[in-house]
């Protein structure tokens, strides 16, 4: 197993398209990293930087002690399972999985039994005979992980491996590929636009915008302390809300002002203009103190619990609040909406984090 | 369905397999009148009015083709220019397909309409031309001084259609088989070409056939008739005075049968090779 390093890793195309910018990243040795972003973000292009598919404009990548900019993919003893499972549609699913060996030249005696056993850990023994097409979508996944698998590479790299599974299954694999990287210990870089899974499977997420690094931290750190609105706005489902505020000290604490409420808060902020982040489920209906006016517009039911979307009673602006499902409000009900001060989060004009500690509420208007 | 919209159904079909059954009709009474000549004697074939099934049914026509003619030696020398002529071309339109449908080269787009423009010349156009080429390298009365014009004329179809067809081939399977450790080479041979097998064998079956009716090459590159191909063997029946018919239509027929043989075998691939890429899977 090994580390992956990459230092102010760039990617140009056309001498005009910077697709990847100045990108430091360290992945430790038996890691499970996710990157995260929208599309065009940047993360394919990252993680085929690593496989090689893609040259480097700028900067080193290293896995291990060795710096591989300019090693061939198959010279790199990586394994990469791709979206679209790339398995080749005219060998059989043991073919598929022993490819790779039998391209190195391990002898038939040795290859035999390291398929066997992936198929085993993958419950795709049966299926060793079959084609590609005779599988449905979750097996084709479990033999391009076990294509992965059986070759004990240092690294695996998985590019939105689940993105064409459905829901259910979905669930599931993500459970499987953690047990099965837990169990080997690989390091490996795993990219997809589906936050969900980044939370819920990683060691650490790389969130990446624009081809920049946003922030690279343990999911619940990226949740809870977001370095900027956008990490605010991408990590969480519904997406944090926001509110453009005006922010002036006076002698009881800060004013919150914006064109849909104005409250205050016991806090020292300087005056300014910022943006006021709260998730939709941090607000709580709340008429004795709480200090968002609304007026219900759709309510949407998911079992669990109630996506509540609103409009401000000032300001006409979108909310949404995330609420137990025992509380169900009619349309166009009148709600006031409160939140700990501990869950406010407050970004700058160029939408960098501004720290919030120990507010307390003062008033409410 | 009602029994009148039935009924509609299928006079309609009726209607539609009248026409094709005429149409199949057309298309092959002159093989059919080639091939039951062959049984005919000589006086039968041109005899008013015509008859469609021999008289006299005779297969003496085969004997005396086959004691009096070349045409082993034909049909062999058919073979060698035919399999040849396919070995190069497919040698130079893998490469340059591939090469094309991968990569993004400055001149491309300028190249395959370049390749095209061959096609629009007559080979007969060019046949001085190439003769001159032919002799200075060398080549007259040698296999290649066929092998290599035919090659030249069959080119840009082939590259064009292998082209489109490997275009069809996800690039996600070529880079899998690089990082499972595959050479260009090895992506090329163990992944491209097999998953490309319809293109190919359409490939070689349009080359083989192009280059097995050559008349005009052999004609004018050849002169030595133990080279002769089929088309020459039969061009050869023709006399200044007189001409064998019943031989000639009976070389034909055998120089068809590997034709055919051909064609059963690989006919449903050469029609997914020829319609790949035509609609959207």
């Amino acid at each position: 197993m090994s580390k992956v390093s990459l230092s102010n890793v760039s990617k140009v195309y056309d001498d005009t398209i910077l697709a990847v910018e100045e990108v430091d990243l360290t992945v430790e040795d038996g890691e499970f990293v996710v990157v995260v972003g929208p599309s065009g973000c940047g993360k394919s292009t990252t993680l085929r930087m690593v496989a090689g598919l893609e040259t480097v404009s700028a900067g080193e990548i290293s896995i291990g002690d060795t710096v591989v900019n300019d090693v061939r993919p198959q010279d790199r003893n990586i394994a990469m399972v791709f979206q679209s499972y790339a398995l080749y549609p005219h060998m059989t699913v043991r073919e598929n999985m022993s490819f790779g060996l039998r391209l190195a030249g391990e002898p038939a005696a040795e290859i035999e039994p390291r398929v066997e056993d992936a198929a085993e850990m993958l419950e795709i023994s049966e299926l060793l005979d079959d084609l590609p097409k005779q599988l449905s979508g979750g097996q084709q996944q479990r033999v391009a992980l076990g294509r992965a698998i059986v070759r004990d590479p240092e690294v695996f790299l998985m590019d939105e491996p689940l993105s064409n599974l459905d829901a259910k299954l979905r669930t599931q694999m993500r459970t499987e590929i953690q047990r099965i990287q837990e169990n080997l210990g690989v390091t490996t870089v795993y990219v997809t636009h589906d936050q969900t899974e980044a939370m819920t499977m990683a060691d650490r997420i790389v969130i990446l915008n624009d081809g920049k690094l946003q922030q690279v931290d343990p999911p619940e750190r990226c949740y809870d302390e977001p370095n900027n609105k956008f990490v605010a706005g991408f990590i969480g489902s519904p997406s944090m809300n926001f509110f453009e505020v005006t922010v002036t000290e006076t002698n009881s604490g800060a004013t919150f002002e914006s064109p849909s409420f104005e409250f205050t808060l016991d806090v020292d902020i300087p005056s300014g203009e910022y943006t006021l982040g709260v998730r939709p489920e941090d607000l709580t209906p709340d008429r004795e103190s709480g200090y968002i006016d609304t007026v219900v517009d759709v309510v949407e039911p998911v079992g669990s619990d109630n996506f509540l979307y609103l409009k401000t009673a000032r300001g006409s602006s979108d909310v949404v609040a995330r609420v137990e499902s025992e509380y169900r409000p009619e349309v166009r009900d009148e709600i006031t909406l409160g939140f700990e001060t501990d869950d406010m989060h407050l970004f700058d004009t160029d939408g960098a984090r501004v720290p919030v500690n120990e507010l307390q509420i003062t008033d409410s208007a | 369905m009602t029994m009148a919209g039935h009924g509609r159904t299928s006079l309609r079909r009726v209607r539609i397999y009248g026409v094709l059954i005429a149409l199949l009709g057309i298309m092959m009474f002159p093989f059919y009148a080639m091939f039951s000549s062959t049984f005919k004697p000589e006086s039968e074939i041109f005899s008013a009015p015509a008859t469609l099934v021999p008289s006299d049914p005779s297969v003496g026509a085969y004997l005396d083709v086959w004691t009096q003619t070349d045409v082993v030696l034909w049909v062999a020398n058919s073979f060698v220019i035919s399999l040849g002529t396919v070995v190069l071309t497919l040698l130079l339109a893998i490469p340059a397909a591939y090469s094309c449908a991968r990569n993004d080269f400055v001149g491309k787009r300028t190249f395959l309409l370049a390749v095209l423009v061959v096609q629009m010349f007559a080979p007969v156009v060019l046949i001085v031309g190439l003769f001159d080429v032919i002799t200075q390298f060398g080549l007259f009365n040698t296999y290649l001084a066929v092998i290599i014009p035919a090659a030249a004329f069959t080119l840009p179809f082939n590259i064009w259609m292998l082209y489109g067809y490997f275009k069809t081939v996800p690039v996600a399977l070529e880079e899998s088989a690089r990082i499972d450790g595959a050479s260009q080479l090895q992506v090329l041979t163990k992944i491209v070409l097999p998953l490309t097998k319809p293109a190919l064998v359409a490939s070689i079956t349009y080359t083989f056939l192009y280059a097995w009716n050559r008349l005009l090459f052999v004609l004018t590159f050849l002169t030595d008739s133990g080279k002769y191909n089929i088309p020459r063997g039969v061009f050869s029946m023709v006399g200044a005075l007189q001409t064998d018919w019943r031989m000639m239509l009976t070389v034909s027929v055998i120089g068809i049968i590997p034709l055919l043989i051909l064609f059963a075998f690989l006919e449903q691939y050469i029609v997914a090779g020829m319609t790949a890429g035509a609609v959207k899977e």
